[in-house]
């Protein structure tokens, strides 16, 4: 456990890389994963739950030699370049997340055209001042296509929104 | 058997057929669309359509489908249907290299190969072979999905032990829902949309494409394009070269074949037990995952054997396979044609027809895939901060299709940030798909087999059955194989 996480030095210079054992913490995840499995189910009484039981017990029995594997080895191997790394990750992801969440309330066409808009300009668009007039004029146009396709040509109807 | 090639040749009819592909291309290629919803969607239009001029459309554009999913695996590593997932194993990191149109025309050669092959084999050989998957029960299934798990050995990585605790958490994730007998919930949670388990769609797309955006985004300062287009003048030249050596092509042909026919087994284990043999059997296995137009070749060719080759129950027995199959037994019953061993001699000219139009919609494959691939591969030719918004709009689109409710959408969210984390800590995705696409196939045989050995008194259900017992042989050299071939090249690389 003494690997898992602590930092190490960049060898880059612009900050300090995350850095953990690999092994050991895939260990503990499927450890912690199988036991949750099992536990959840009502053990071996049930025909239905000897799959998922056999799944779980080989998913621990996996867990523990991959954690003794990792102890021994007591590698580490980077998971970020530097906390910044993290960050822009952690942005992005609760922006996608954002954008799934609201498209029951505004609807998926504006939806996608304003996560479109954002994302491109936040990811790097807006250094390119002429880029941003066709982001936004694109963005809503692929917005609507993709609309009209998936309702007109496949009867896939995309949420409407409860606000707009 | 030629009065049908003769029909499927007439002018209309080869119209029908390039719009068939046409259209089963861009359902393919669309995320969440699968190649089930656009039979469904287009049954409708073949009722005003003389018979063999709707199954002719129908057959092409069934085709066509298994073919389009390949170009979103290709370019942006996201299977357009579950059977382009071993498709994305080579095809995005040729992408990524620069060799995307090859990769694409190498798949569209492929495809054409396969429906040509499985296509033929309908033609001639489908009494013998809808014999030979009657042979096929529960434990054969069992080991059969066992076999297909050992590809794990050769999507693993970095490590073999967190490719199979991938593998493991994908069959665990495959058990969500109602049991396939008894009825029980299970790992729902008290959500009722978990009751019909994880959507393989929405799973696939966020297992690859959530954490591939994340990536991007994360590295986006270090590369502004997924892929430099690099023109390829001489893109037939490097394809032949892996075409000429004709193994992996007839290999992956008799895989699909005979998977296809299965009942129930589909195009995606096809492509799977295919990519996984194409590894076992290379001179060089080093080069698989990293961009191996041989990987891609494998997987298309077996899934694209495998789609004419699910017509094989339907045509012969009236037993539909899969769910394509399904809707085309809707569609041919429509038409006043009874599927079953009767239908080739009573409709001969329409049943042929519809085969040959398979096989047409191969050809056809080929020219439209060889006239679209530079043009496919310009279109990512966006900058990264462009791209990166557009992609994560259809993830959401193609998780959302496919049974219509943002649950799903969730769903592949959470999935593909578990992928993100998984892909970090070195644990590879394509193997928790491998798990989630096989885990039914091996739960249900495994299920099954039990009851057998219940009512029968004895446990030897597996071991007393030649079929069984070759696949159980196989299953067990295959993985004594795969530890063996990982330990070796662990202790090369540590060496």
């Amino acid at each position: 456990m003494n690997d898992a996480g602590t930092t190490a030095p960049a060898g880059t210079g612009t900050g300090r890389r995350i850095a953990f054992n690999h092994d050991l913490l895939s260990g503990l995840a499927l450890i912690i994963l199988g036991s949750f499995a099992y536990t959840w189910g009502p053990g071996w009484g049930e025909r239905t739950w000897v799959f998922p039981n056999m799944v779980s017990w080989l998913m621990v029995g996996l867990g523990i030699l991959l954690a003794v594997i990792g102890l021994a080895r007591r590698t580490r191997e980077k998971l970020f370049e530097s906390w910044r790394a993290a960050v822009d990750v952690s942005w992005f992801s609760a922006s996608v997340l954002a954008f799934f969440l609201l498209i029951p309330q505004i609807g998926y066409f504006v939806a996608t055209w304003l996560f479109m808009v954002v994302q491109a300009s936040v990811l790097g668009g807006r250094r390119h001042p002429a880029a941003v007039g066709l982001i936004i004029v694109v963005a809503g146009l692929l917005a609507l296509g993709m609309y009209q396709l998936f309702g007109g040509a496949f009867n896939v109807h995309l949420p409407e929104g409860r606000w707009i | 058997m030629f009065d049908g090639l003769l029909l499927a040749l007439d002018p209309a009819h080869l119209l029908l057929i390039l719009a068939g592909v046409a259209g089963g291309v861009l359902i393919g290629a669309l995320p969440g669309l699968t190649a089930t919803m656009g039979a469904a969607l287009l049954v409708p239009f073949t009722f005003v359509m003389e018979p063999s001029a709707g199954l002719v459309m129908l057959g092409a554009m069934y085709v066509g489908a298994m073919f389009g999913d390949a170009v979103p695996a290709v370019l942006v590593n996201v299977p357009g249907t579950p059977s382009a997932m071993a498709t994305a194993f080579d095809g995005y990191p040729l992408s990524e290299q620069g060799k995307g149109q090859r990769a694409i025309i190498a798949a569209c050669w492929a495809s054409a190969v396969g429906a040509i092959i499985g296509g033929t084999a309908l033609l001639v050989m489908s009494p013998t072979l809808a014999a030979a998957a009657l042979a096929f029960g529960p434990p054969e299934f069992f080991w059969l999905g066992a076999f297909a798990l050992t590809i794990m050995g050769s999507v693993a990585g970095s490590s073999f032990f967190r490719g199979l605790g991938g593998g493991l958490f994908g069959l665990l994730l495959s058990t969500v829902g109602i049991a396939p007998a008894g009825g029980t919930s299970r790992f729902t949670f008290g959500f009722y949309q978990l009751q019909g388990g994880v959507s393989l769609a929405a799973a696939l797309i966020g297992l690859f494409a959530i954490p591939q955006l994340i990536k991007l985004a994360e590295n986006r300062k270090q590369r502004t394009r997924i892929s430099q287009y690099v023109p390829e003048r001489r893109v037939f030249r490097h394809i032949w070269s892996e075409l000429r050596r004709p193994v992996t092509l007839i290999r992956s042909s008799v895989l699909g074949t005979f998977i296809g026919v299965l009942p129930g087994s589909g195009a995606s284990l096809a492509g799977i037990v295919s990519y996984n043999e194409a590894v076992r059997w290379s001179k060089d296995r080093t080069k698989f995952g990293k961009g191996a137009v041989e990987g891609v070749v494998s997987v298309e060719t077996a899934n694209n054997a495998a789609a004419p080759a699910s017509m094989v129950p339907l045509l012969s027995l009236g037993v539909p396979g899969s769910n394509v199959a399904a809707i085309f037994l809707g569609a041919l019953l429509f038409h006043g044609l009874e599927p079953g061993p009767s239908l080739f001699d009573d409709t001969p000219e329409i049943v042929f027809a519809f085969v040959w139009a398979m096989i047409l919609g191969g050809i056809a494959v080929f020219i439209l895939g060889r006239v679209m691939a530079p043009l496919l591969v310009r279109a990512i030719q966006a900058p990264v901060y462009a791209l990166i918004p557009v992609i994560a709009a259809l993830t959401m689109v193609g998780s959302y299709a496919v049974r219509g409710n943002m649950f799903d959408t969730y769903m592949m969210f959470v999935l593909g940030i578990v992928g993100y984390v998984l892909m970090k800590i070195g644990i590879p995705v394509a193997a928790v798909a491998l798990g989630l696409i096989l885990g039914p196939i091996v739960e249900n045989g495994l299920d099954v087999s039990l009851q057998m050995a219940e009512t029968a008194g004895i446990f030897t259900v597996f071991f007393t059955r030649p079929i069984s017992l070759v696949l159980m042989a196989l299953t067990v050299l295959s993985a004594l194989w795969t530890v063996y071939s990982n330990v070796r090249r662990s202790s090369r690389t540590e060496g």
